[in-house]
């Protein structure tokens, strides 16, 4: 594959995923604090507004791990990383990650599952749009993710070169 | 264990209330004239999740069954919620009369969703509880009235007396209360207690709201494997059991009143006047939600049940 | 077998929430649950009303640390603490539990006010183990102040009271500061007078923003104005409105790049969430913890060497999980158990929230000791030696915390 199409493509994902992220958590500060001011001011919220803020938070959460796993930033144990040589760390980082990728697919599958339950038995949920639109988050972040770790595969996500690095900056990780 | 038929059925009720031990004891009782054949595996305090977690087990098959609230029950089945129209029944005997009647209809519309309606069960009258005396239309306008996550019913309502409700789930009502952010519920006497939302809201108006209510249900598919024995086991463990927990819960009620009198909570009188005012605005609620939250057909057969009732 | 392979796969690197996920998918193939249910779970995740507040606040904790506020709160506590001997370690430990509260533990503290103390101790003449030591055990200290993310995580999971956890939290972790504080200006160098740059007039004008901060959460928490998820947006709002246009540390260009690496940073912890609530729907199906319960109880009967083990349990665990991994997978598990030995769920908060503060700085793998030696390029065994001693004070606090259940309780009933 050539690397530097997967490179440009990878950059693309990584800035509509930014993109998508910034509005969520914009419209989760506007849309609460819009609710309280209404309480507070007009006696009265917006019936809507809450259960739209809690999709968004699952949305964006879900989203902000599909752009973690492009950065290389999930949380985990790796109490072995440190002690071996660079050449088997990257045999273990491949390993791991073609196991995350097979684990993610696996996901993808039993998510999509669920939607279609709900496509058969679900009803109108938020805004009278049936509930298993809002609940397409679950396939899609399972097929980011899966897509990502596949990525990952090619270009090496702790590396210098990846393009999150190269938006991000390693070193503040938390 | 080695039963031939393990149910898992969940609940919101938790473990020790009426609810929960009645269910305990029909599911030993059906235990026992199946000789161990069937069995029940209950999960009660809401552990599985709440009624749409539920539905959703009960489709996936994890779970088989399950005691829901009238709201949550309603979100599959929306006729469900019919008997729940605020200031509608003036008695137990009334509800009796009326439930008896749309069963048939109710059990014909949970099976066109691949659900077993088993039997009704309730909470009972529910009272609107404040932190002050709100008697009067104008007082419960100054007030902030919770109003139930998912209840197109109560919304409405409320709306339709220039009420903005602030919707949040049950666990949430309590710590509201007690910040401040609601100042008035609705639930029944026994459910107060249970709930200790009378604490924060020690003043009653003495003037049922509404009455809630639940059923317990089960999934056609999981039912579908038991001979015809079996399953008249469970109907007739479910026609004593059941209606034993109408009477207890009942009890509940009466016993509760008085309980409350004792922890200092006040039972404020409201007029006829100002019940007949907000039986005009349950008219025009029942007006802008028919065919919506609920169908004309189940509405027809609630107003011809009621009328037949009462000449 | 299959579960072998799996743990040496998640000690090799392996995302925990992919690990989770494995051994979810695994058990319920096993007990013949629909995998889809996995996904049923995920949505009872999303209606849980108190999840909003953890981007909220974690964004407005990046934000804050990516501001000058560290440097203003400095200069503010001078003001108030320079007047006390061992005001400087006073001041140091006081502003770590205000910043780590605001912050959550993610070692953001180390690396955002280490830099600025750990100079000025030396300077005011403590010595230099010492300071690297109450540097180290401060970077988690205020875990337990509200609107920590780990009090509220714990809220989200055990499905208890947020603004009741907010409470409880207060006695016990100003307990901890006191013992610090007395520690520290039993060890501290003579008392120096402070030099002053600017009179007091101009820091407290300075600083005069940040200073309603803690005051949002706890007057619109218990003024009955806000419930937590609310208090975390006018937090939220406060701040980028504080750092982007009154003070201009943030520029605008700068603010889609933090806000986007807050939402991954919670991406990071809701998938584990997430990973969790499915896997804890396993145990609930097959009744585990009853079962777990019901062995334990054979061998323990007081409630009292029940949290002791637990104790010992919570700071080994605590020492190689992080916090938010470490509570997202152990609470589901020891909840039900500890409710079977008596022990009140807000309670239990306290003391695994303690616990695996302590863990942060445990040998040989807490965090706090690697984000210190790599920030202050020292020997990790100097680490290890530097905070023994606050260590100790911290295991004291902890028994207390867990043996006088009032200190927790004591605020709320
Ligand atoms: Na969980
Ligand atoms: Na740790």
């Amino acid at each position: 594959m050539n690397r530097s199409i997967l490179y440009r493509i990878t950059h693309w994902f990584i800035r509509i995923e930014e993109l998508l992220l910034c509005v969520i958590l914009l419209l989760l500060i506007v849309l609460s604090s819009y609710q309280i001011g209404l309480r507070w001011f007009a006696s009265g919220g917006l019936l809507w507004i809450d259960p739209l803020l809690r999709n968004l938070v699952l949305w964006g959460g879900l989203l902000g791990a599909a752009l973690a796993t492009l950065s290389g930033k999930h949380i985990a144990l790796d109490l072995v990383g440190y002690l071996v040589s660079d050449r088997l760390k990257q045999i273990l980082d491949l390993t791991t990650t073609l196991f995350s990728a097979v684990v993610s697919a696996l996901l993808l599958r039993a998510a999509w599952r669920f939607v279609q339950s709900e496509m058969e038995f679900g009803g109108p949920a938020l805004f009278g749009i049936q509930s298993w639109v809002w609940f397409l988050i679950f396939p899609i972040t399972f097929a980011l993710i899966t897509l990502h770790f596949i990525t990952n595969l090619f270009l090496d996500p702790s590396g210098k070169k990846h393009p999150a690095n190269l938006r991000y900056g390693k070193g503040e990780q938390t | 264990s080695f039963a031939a038929h393990v149910y898992k059925i969940a609940s919101l009720a938790p473990e020790g209330s009426v609810w929960v031990t009645a269910f305990r004891a029909f599911a030993e009782e059906v235990d026992r004239n199946t000789a161990g054949e069937v069995k029940f595996k209950i999960y009660p305090g809401g552990i599985m999740g709440d009624d749409r977690a539920m539905y959703r087990k009960m489709r996936a098959g994890q779970l088989h069954g399950g005691g829901f609230t009238m709201t949550g029950a309603a979100e599959f089945v929306p006729d469900f919620r019919i008997m729940a129209i605020p200031f509608l029944f003036k008695s137990y005997d009334e509800v009796d009369y009326v439930r008896e009647q749309l069963l048939p209809y109710l059990k014909g519309q949970f099976s066109n969703k691949g659900i077993e309606l088993i039997a009704m069960t309730e909470v009972g009258f529910i009272y609107t509880f404040s932190a002050k005396p709100r008697t009067t239309i104008e007082e419960l306008q100054d007030g902030k009235t919770w109003a139930p996550s998912n209840d197109p019913l109560t919304a409405t309502f409320l709306q339709s007396i220039d009420i903005s409700p602030i919707t949040l789930t049950i666990p949430d009502v309590l710590s509201s209360l007690q910040t401040g952010l609601i100042d008035t519920a609705f639930n029944s006497l026994y459910g107060s207690i249970v709930l200790q939302w009378f604490t924060k809201a020690p003043y009653v108006t003495d003037q049922p709201y509404g009455y809630a209510y639940g059923c317990f249900s089960m999934s056609t598919r999981s039912l579908a494997k038991l001979n015809p024995e079996q399953l008249r086991v469970i109907e007739n463990a479910a026609q004593t059991h059941f209606s034993e927990l109408l009477k207890s819960t009942r009890q509940s009620n009466i016993d509760s009143r008085a309980v409350l009198a004792q922890q200092g909570v006040s039972f404020v009188k409201t007029s006829p006047e100002i019940v007949a005012r907000l039986e005009s605005h349950r008219d025009k609620t029942i007006a802008r939600v028919k065919g919506k939250s609920f169908s004309e057909t189940a509405y027809d057969k609630l107003e011809a049940a009621l009328n037949s009732y009462r000449n | 077998m299959k579960s072998l392979f799996i743990l040496l796969l998640a000690l090799i690197g392996t995302p925990l929430f992919i690990v989770i996920s494995a051994v979810t998918l695994l058990s319920y193939q096993q007990a013949g649950i629909d995998t889809s249910v996995i996904f049923i779970e995920m949505t009872r995740l999303g209606e849980t009303p108190l999840l909003i507040s953890l981007p909220l606040f974690i964004f407005a904790g990046t934000l804050l640390s990516e501001s000058g506020t560290p440097q203003r709160i400095l200069k503010l506590s001078q003001l108030l603490l320079g007047w006390l001997p061992g005001g400087l370690a006073v001041i140091s430990l006081t502003v770590c539990a205000v910043f780590t509260a605001f912050t959550g533990a993610s070692g953001v503290t180390i690396f955002a006010l280490g830099g600025l103390l750990l100079p000025a101790l030396l300077k005011d003449g403590y010595q230099q183990r010492f300071s690297l030591g109450l540097i180290t055990s401060s970077g988690s200290l205020g875990l337990l102040f509200p609107p920590s993310l780990p009090l509220i995580l714990y809220g989200v999971i055990s499905e208890t009271r947020i603004d009741q956890l907010f409470l409880a939290g207060i006695i016990p972790g100003t307990l901890m500061l006191i013992l610090l504080s007395l520690y520290a200006i039993k060890s501290g160098p003579p008392h120096l007078p402070q030099e002053k740059t600017q009179s007091n007039f101009a820091i407290l004008k300075e600083t005069i923003w940040e200073l309603p901060l803690p005051f949002i959460v706890i007057i619109g928490i218990y003024g009955g104005f806000l419930v937590a998820s609310e208090a975390a947006a006018v937090t939220a709002l406060y701040v980028i409105i504080v750092e982007v246009f009154i003070y201009r540390d943030i520029s605008i260009r700068q603010l889609p790049g933090i806000m986007a690496r807050s939402m991954v940073l919670f991406g990071g912890i809701m998938i584990i969430l997430a990973a969790s609530t499915a896997s804890t729907n396993y145990f609930v199906d097959q009744e585990i913890p009853n079962r777990l319960f019901a062995v334990i109880s054979q061998h323990i009967e007081s409630k009292y060497s029940f949290l002791l083990l637990l104790n010992l349990f919570l700071l080994l665990v605590g020492s190689f999980l992080d916090i938010f991994s470490a509570l997202i997978l152990i609470v589901p598990l020891i909840l039900p158990i500890a409710q079977n030995y008596d022990i009140h769920p807000i309670h239990l908060g306290i003391i695994f929230l303690t616990n695996l503060q302590i863990g942060y700085c445990t040998p040989p793998v807490g965090l706090n000791l690697f984000l210190a030696a790599y920030r202050f390029e020292k020997p990790i065994l100097e680490l290890y030696r530097a905070s023994l001693p606050f260590l100790g004070l911290l295991v004291i606090t902890l028994l207390l915390i867990t043996y006088f259940p009032i200190l927790s309780l004591g605020l709320i009933f």
